[in-house]
């Protein structure tokens, strides 16, 4: 039901992946990026983090998709909402001490998740409230409601982005 | 300063809108990119259009649009670089610029397939095929939506330099005869046969057709 996670790859594309990203344009598909062999084994942390996040986007992903079409189906929205919302609480235990940048990890997480732990809480309080009457919305299914709320939700994963994420 | 020869008609009015539409398309791709996405997606829908189309043209256009006429082969292409400085003045696309065009378009292909799969990392904006692929799918055509735009740059600038190595060291306003279609070198030796306007008409059939089939599938 939700698209299986693949070994983490979340770092944005490098140029030491720019001929595997090549042969991928051209090969259409697949997703085999040249394993980087030197690299030391990152903390549990951020792989589990990468993949809440990847599974928070797909969940996201699976309302949007289906909010696009003429008639949403309410059985694929409700449990994607549940997800979200459920992933959402557990964002915090995501980012531990010592799994920062400046910890020498390799990671999109801006030192700023740690340096600023009150705004980090309150972009995190604001995720949880969207996905919360998110899930309420999807409970009721009340498609038009559920229209116009997705796009708070996608300004609240927006607003984590925006300040505690390495730029896209 | 070379002087003035007589003014003959090198390039089409479908071929220089084409060539000014995408210069004007691709400037608003690349400053609404994250930011405005539906300004964004439009102006990817117009580059789609714009490139199906020259592709078509490309086949059925004008003589110097035409792939068959100034794609040439390694040889061609050696030979022309060799004698760079003391080459004639090429009627329409030289070798080595047929290569330019030839990567410009193929870069202008992947940008904008990327792109229809696209999601951002939001989850929230998407191109109109991205619902047939998975999150992770769709983020990493997004990141190569990126690195080939980073490597279209790298197309434009080159071209930008050619045309002012041909200003400098030639003495040869290459920009001129794209805005008004006519090239007043002298010793040009070369002769536009324009392609009859229902052709044109196919053409933008065509493009117009498959864009909006597109677009329809998000």
């Amino acid at each position: 039901m939700f698209p299986r996670l693949r070994p983490a790859r979340f770092d944005r594309a490098r140029s030491g992946v720019i001929g595997a990203a090549l042969a991928l344009v051209l090969a259409g598909c697949g997703d085999q990026a040249s394993p980087e062999a030197n690299a030391p084994p990152p903390p549990p942390a951020v792989a589990e983090r990468q993949e809440g996040f990847k599974a928070l986007g797909a969940a996201f992903k699976i309302i949007n998709d289906q909010l696009r079409t003429g008639s949403p189906d309410m059985a694929a929205i409700a449990p994607a909402a549940d997800r979200m919302s459920e992933l959402a609480q557990q964002i915090p235990g995501w980012f531990p001490a010592g799994t920062g940048p400046d910890d020498g990890v390799r990671t999109d997480a801006l030192a700023t998740v740690w340096s600023d732990p009150d705004g980090f809480a309150a972009a995190h309080t604001r995720l949880v409230a969207a996905t919360g009457r998110l899930q309420e919305l999807a409970t009721a299914g009340d498609v038009e409601a559920l229209r116009e709320h997705v796009r708070g939700v996608g300004a609240s994963c927006g607003g984590c982005h925006d300040n505690f994420r390495v730029k896209q | 300063m070379t002087g003035q020869g007589p003014r003959v008609r090198v390039w089409d009015l479908p071929t220089r809108l084409v060539h000014w539409a995408l210069v004007v398309l691709v400037v608003v791709a690349w400053l609404t990119g994250g930011e405005q996405m539906n300004i964004h997606r439009y102006a990817g829908y117009g580059i789609l259009g714009l490139v199906i189309f020259r592709l078509y043209w490309g086949v059925a256009g004008g003589s110097t649009a035409r792939f068959s006429q100034f794609v040439k082969g390694p040889g061609a292409v050696l030979a022309y670089v060799r004698g760079w400085r003391g080459a004639p003045a090429s009627f329409g696309h030289n070798p080595l610029g047929a290569l330019s065009v030839l990567l410009l378009v193929v870069l202008l292909i992947s940008q904008v397939g990327l792109g229809l799969f696209a999601i951002d990392i939001n989850g929230m904006e998407s191109g109109p095929f991205a619902r047939f692929v998975d999150f992770e799918t769709g983020r990493q055509a997004s990141d190569l939506h990126e690195l080939n735009f980073r490597l279209l740059q790298a197309a434009v600038a080159l071209h930008l330099v050619a045309i002012a190595a041909y200003a400098v060291f030639k003495r040869r306003n290459l920009v001129r005869p794209m805005v008004t279609g006519q090239d007043a070198t002298p010793g040009l030796e070369g002769e536009l046969r324009p392609a009859p306007l229902w052709r044109l008409a196919v053409g933008v059939a065509i493009a117009v057709l498959v864009v909006v089939l597109i677009a329809r599938a998000g």
